[in-house]
């Protein structure tokens, strides 16, 4: 378990014997604010490394006082200080941790908030997507060798939706549209659309949020947390924002702000449902982390979600039962939790693809296991696996209505 | 010995005599003085009288002024020299003299002159203290002060003091629809949206002329598009289509609601009536390139986005966009160099405003700054922008 914070961020290691163990300065060598923290085996030598997205160069000394609009002290903006590189850490196979940043070419100044390991380009090697505040989002593309490609402009990830940089905070990845690619939802500031990255295939990306029908409709919230999953069980992730704002009184939009729900209709538009959502979403929170899993094995997706100054609050998924099938993916071949891998499931004409992924939602990790709703006729569930940079695999006959863990090399290999 | 202290006797009788009468020719030479003494309220209205025609006689009555006044008149017979300095252009007396003056002993009228002058010399240190002391005065010239505030605070791009001072225009005079505009056009800049559209609505409120009417209408429904709120943007541009009627700008709205509704097909119709206005035909290519993009139909898309650019190459959104459409034709390598010449010219406007900022916070000079504006205006194309700083690093 790995906690960012301010100065140095910690990594525990489990003893087996139901405690952990922080790992020492030197095994895990960190420092500055670090805040998103994510895993992936950056040269597949089975060992998941971590990048930890830092934020700015703020420290008590250099403290600025800043005011709002009615000249009250108030939270300094990003820009009022430099931002930081993100720290690469690969693990050296021993309990200890070596700081790679450098030699991996995590060297862009960024004001980091969330970081995610995936595969973006479908190449099977892990990249990071990292999310930045007031400053270009970065991309690092993995590959056979160090160090990174930083593609975000390539790729169309840097920046909102009129060009430059956004308020980047929470980060969601799915295929919205189940064209097979993984698309990217980022929440934004206020007075800035949170951004859905449509995936265009060949690593091209472009602003799906007003096609989409998102546009305007979180403008004038701050979003930080959130979910792109299905929670409805109709097979097309949907969206959850957690919105809060950083200051108290901006002029623009209040501290504690309704959270929204939106739901996926068919992969080309989203309706805000947000009043559907139950009482939560009819309150104002101070909104910052959210996580998303299926905390009582029920199928459907429920939500953790972390409020400035309130309790943690549970959303435990209401939505009446469906068939579904979890799966959990354990790598033989490479670090164990197969991060970077695509897993699909076909029901006709349809096929709706997950992708294995840490760092999503903000300051939190979520469910490793992937959820797909099967409809009620549906017979022999098989789900195929494309593990990165090794083969595709299918499993077929899944049982349903539980988790299922699927181990590398025990399916059906595919071309 | 006897000789000798009659002599010392005789001496001193005669230096004190000496004494005394340099004592009676100054008691004498002051009363004269405070008999015929110059007025010094005299001189400082016979220099206000001056000061716009002759600046040079003007400087001599407010130089004698000056020499015959003492508190708390000697800061108004100063202010007066800093003025007939001013209208001369010599600004570097201006500023030697100036920190001394206690301003708040000046009278309105002569702050407000100063500050004009000031105002038009860009020396944004003097005009500011002149201005912002007369304006905190709730006087009649006080007005005047503010109103000269914001014609300086835009120029130096001090949009928080430009809109402080429109808060403050329109809560005490609320038929000042100018201000109004002003102040909706900056918080629009500054991108506070929900501010924006709160003060049209005030404004609104206050039964504005015709014109101003129509634009206030179209901000709110321009703003309602911008979050979304798709039915109070419809009702809101009905009003507005009955105060001007059909027009280009209430088609726009209608094809931009239209294409947040994903009623594409219904957009585009609504956009194809926006060309035949040759001058507006460039944003009527970007209104129906974003619809093309939303579509999907990115060679329609690349194709009116550079017909915006071709009569507009500083477009930054424009160029943004056509980056976008190359992207979804998969053209990695059209689709960079757009983006990057968008985030060139938004990098150039950043620049630009810093300096802006840095400026106005300058008391020196700063021929530097402003020569560096004028290479940034030129660079993103505005030209008269561009001029302006090349004469101001001329002058200075």
């Amino acid at each position: 378990m790995c906690i960012s914070g301010l100065g140095r961020s910690l990594l525990y290691q489990n003893q087996g014997d139901g405690t952990l163990r922080a790992l020492s300065p030197e095994a895990f060598p960190t420092s500055g604010w670090g805040t998103a923290v994510a895993c992936g085996d950056i040269d597949r030598d089975g060992f998941p490394d971590v990048l930890l997205t830092r934020y700015t160069d703020w420290s008590p000394a250099s403290d600025v006082a800043c005011r709002n609009y009615q000249g009250i002290r108030d939270l300094c903006g990003p820009t009022s200080y430099r931002g930081t590189t993100s720290l690469l850490l690969h693990n050296s196979a021993d309990g200890t941790f070596a700081d790679w940043t450098e030699r991996a070419g995590v060297t862009h100044e960024v004001r980091g908030l969330g970081v995610v390991a995936l595969d973006l380009n479908d190449d099977g090697w892990v990249d990071f997507f990292v999310a930045s505040d007031e400053s270009p989002n970065r991309v690092y593309l993995g590959g056979p060798t160090l160090p990174f490609t930083e593609s975000a402009e390539l790729m169309g990830v840097a920046q909102g939706e009129w060009g430059g940089p956004q308020g980047s905070m929470g980060v969601g990845v799915a295929d919205y549209n189940h064209d097979g690619l993984l698309d990217l939802f980022i929440t934004n500031f206020e007075n800035e659309d949170d951004s859905l990255y449509r995936n265009m295939g060949n690593g091209l990306f472009m602003h799906g949020s007003a096609a989409a029908g998102l546009s305007g409709q979180t403008r004038m919230r701050v979003g930080f947390g959130t979910a792109f999953a299905d929670f409805d069980h109709d097979g097309w992730p949907d969206v959850f924002v957690l919105n809060g704002n950083t200051s108290y009184s901006t002029g623009q939009s209040p501290f504690r702000q309704f959270p929204q729900l939106f739901r996926n209709l068919h992969g080309r538009r989203f309706a805000d449902v947000s009043p559907q959502g139950g009482s939560f979403f009819r309150d104002i929170h101070a909104g910052r982390g959210a996580a998303v899993g299926d905390l009582d094995n029920d199928g459907a997706l429920d939500l953790v979600t972390v409020q400035i100054n309130d309790p943690v609050q549970i959303l435990a998924n209401q939505h009446e039962r469906a068939r579904y099938v979890a799966v959990l993916l354990v790598a033989r071949y490479g670090e164990r939790e197969g991060i970077g891998a695509r897993v699909w499931f076909e029901q006709g004409t349809q096929r709706e693809t997950q992708f294995v992924t840490r760092g999503t939602g903000f300051f939190s990790q979520s469910d490793p296991r992937l959820f797909f709703s099967v409809p009620a006729e549906h017979k022999g569930v098989t789900v195929t696996v494309a593990w990165p940079g090794r083969q595709t695999e299918s499993f077929q006959n899944l049982p349903t209505n539980g988790t299922v863990v699927l181990i590398e090399g025990k399916g059906q290999a595919r071309e | 010995m006897k000789c000798l202290a009659q002599r010392d006797g005789r001496n001193g009788m005669a230096r004190r005599s000496v004494v005394w009468c340099m004592l009676g020719l100054v008691v004498v030479c002051g009363l004269a003085w405070v008999a015929w003494r110059p007025d010094p309220e005299a001189l400082l209205a016979k220099g206000l009288a001056t000061v716009a025609r002759d600046p040079v006689v003007a400087e001599s009555y407010f130089q004698r002024a000056l020499l015959a006044s003492a508190f708390p008149l000697r800061s108004e017979a100063q202010l007066g020299l800093c003025l007939a300095w001013g209208r001369q252009q010599k600004w570097d007396e201006v500023r030697r003299e100036f920190p001394d003056i206690e301003l708040a002993n000046c009278r309105p009228r002569l702050l407000y002159e100063f500050g004009r002058v000031a105002v038009d010399a860009n020396q944004i240190d003097e005009a500011r203290q002149t201005l912002e002391e007369l304006a905190q005065r709730h006087v009649r010239d006080s007005v005047d002060a503010l109103d000269l505030l914001i014609v300086g605070y835009r120029r130096w791009g001090l949009q928080n003091e430009m809109l402080a001072v429109a808060r403050e225009l329109t809560t005490r005079f609320p038929d000042r629809f100018d201000i109004w505009s002003i102040q909706v056009e900056a918080l629009r800049a500054m991108k506070l949206d929900q501010e924006c559209l709160e003060t049209a609505r005030q404004a609104m409120q206050h039964d504005p002329p015709d014109d101003y009417r129509r634009e206030f209408q179209l901000l709110i429904v321009e703003m309602l598009i911008n979050r979304a709120e798709v039915e109070t943007a419809r009702q809101e541009l009905e009003t507005l289509q009955t105060l001007e009627g059909e027009s280009f700008r209430t088609r726009a709205c209608e094809a931009s609601l239209f294409r947040l509704e994903g009623r594409f097909d219904e957009a585009l119709k609504v956009a194809a009536s926006l060309f035949g206005d040759q001058r507006l035909e460039p944003t009527a290519h970007m209104i129906r390139g974003f619809v093309y993009l939303d579509r999907g139909d990115f060679e329609k898309a690349v194709a009116d986005f550079k017909l915006t650019i071709a009569a507009q190459p500083y477009n930054t959104q424009a160029h943004f966009k056509l980056s976008e459409a190359y992207r979804g034709l998969g053209k990695p390598a059209e689709a960079l160099a757009h983006s990057r010449l968008a985030n060139d010219l938004s990098a150039k406007r950043l620049e630009i405003n810093v300096l802006l900022k840095l400026r106005a916070g300058q008391r020196e000079p700063a021929s530097a700054i402003a020569r560096k504006l004028a290479d940034l205006f030129e660079e993103i194309g505005d030209t008269a922008a561009a001029a302006h700083w090349r004469r101001q690093a001329g002058s200075e």
